[in-house]
């Protein structure tokens, strides 16, 4: 309660960056006056669409269970895994405990060919260092290719993924 | 030949290709007939900023020309100056400077790029042309 009492006497001395509606009290010539917290932060209309999206987007994962997800996002991944170390030449960094991702580089390649390739093939793959550089010179890399996979996805998606990767392999040794 | 008929033979070869994958093999191929940039000359004053991959260039004057040597990390990105080295290596400086880059637009190479290629390709031109400059101030 006191760390709140603390915070609102800042907020309240700190004046709003930006003006809108319901964000004002009273404004004559004199003064202006600004509506309470945290109404003076909060300029023009709300995002009223993103919230009740982002409700319906909760409505949703959990009539699928979050569980549910979790095992099938697994399952995306071993089996993704596994298509891709067949091609051959392929390296895997991360193999962990993880979420459905793959950061991986096909021997000397470089990753933003991949990307380029993959891309025209219609596949949508991060290419790159990631913001993580230091990881990268850890590993003496430029970057990798890293694709991830969502409940949403299928194993055909995966299939089309793969395939993808190999003709990218094929036009680039 | 001069740069604009470089250029349209350039023009002219891209336009034989069907789609673009087949586009980026010519490109690939293009990329490992690249002729190499000297070892030594792979430091960080010939590193062209504004590429995600790595790029060096460099030019010297030879006989009142300007020849251009390259090399990348990544081969697509090698294809791209390797055309880019085609039209403009081994010509006057002052027909670099005043040479158009309307070939690229005409090829379609900018669109099928991604954002960041795109600035690239734009920063290896301008590279280029600051070496043309610097060569034709040494003339002048």
């Amino acid at each position: 309660m006191l760390d709140y009492v603390w915070k609102e006497n800042w907020l309240n001395k700190l004046p709003p960056y930006k003006g809108g509606g319901e964000m004002i009290d009273q404004v004559t010539f004199e003064k202006t006056t600004y509506a309470g917290l945290p109404h003076k932060f909060e300029a023009g209309t709300p995002n009223i669409c993103g919230v009740i999206a982002f409700g319906a987007a909760l409505d949703y994962m959990n009539a699928i269970g979050f569980e549910a997800i979790a095992t099938y996002e697994n399952e995306l991944l071993e089996y993704a895994t596994e298509k891709l170390l067949a091609i051959g030449d392929v390296t895997i960094y991360g193999t962990g405990d993880k979420t459905a991702v793959i950061s991986f580089n096909i021997e000397n390649i470089h990753p933003y060919d991949i990307g380029t390739i993959v891309d025209k093939l219609g596949i949508a793959v991060r290419t790159g260092h990631h913001c993580a550089q230091p990881i990268m010179d850890f590993y003496k890399i430029p970057g990798t290719v890293r694709a991830s996979f969502s409940f949403y996805n299928t194993k055909e998606e995966i299939d089309v993924f793969i395939e993808a990767i190999k003709k990218a392999k094929m036009m680039l040794s | 030949m001069t740069i604009q008929e470089i250029q349209d033979e350039i023009v002219d070869e891209f336009s034989m290709f069907d789609d673009w994958m087949q586009r980026y093999e010519y490109m690939i191929d293009l990329g490992k007939s690249l002729p190499l940039i000297d070892e030594s000359l792979k430091k960080d004053e010939n590193l062209i900023k504004g590429c995600q991959s790595k790029v060096w260039v460099h030019g010297e004057m030879k006989d009142d020309k300007v020849v251009f040597t390259a090399d990348s990390d990544a081969i697509i990105t090698k294809g791209i100056i390797a055309i880019l080295i085609r039209a403009f290596s081994n010509q006057h400086p002052a027909a670099i400077i005043e040479a158009n880059t309307d070939f690229i637009d005409e090829i379609g190479l900018k669109e099928h790029l991604s954002p960041t290629r795109a600035n690239g390709l734009v920063s290896m031109i301008k590279q280029l042309k600051l070496y043309a400059v610097a060569y034709q101030t040494q003339l002048n």
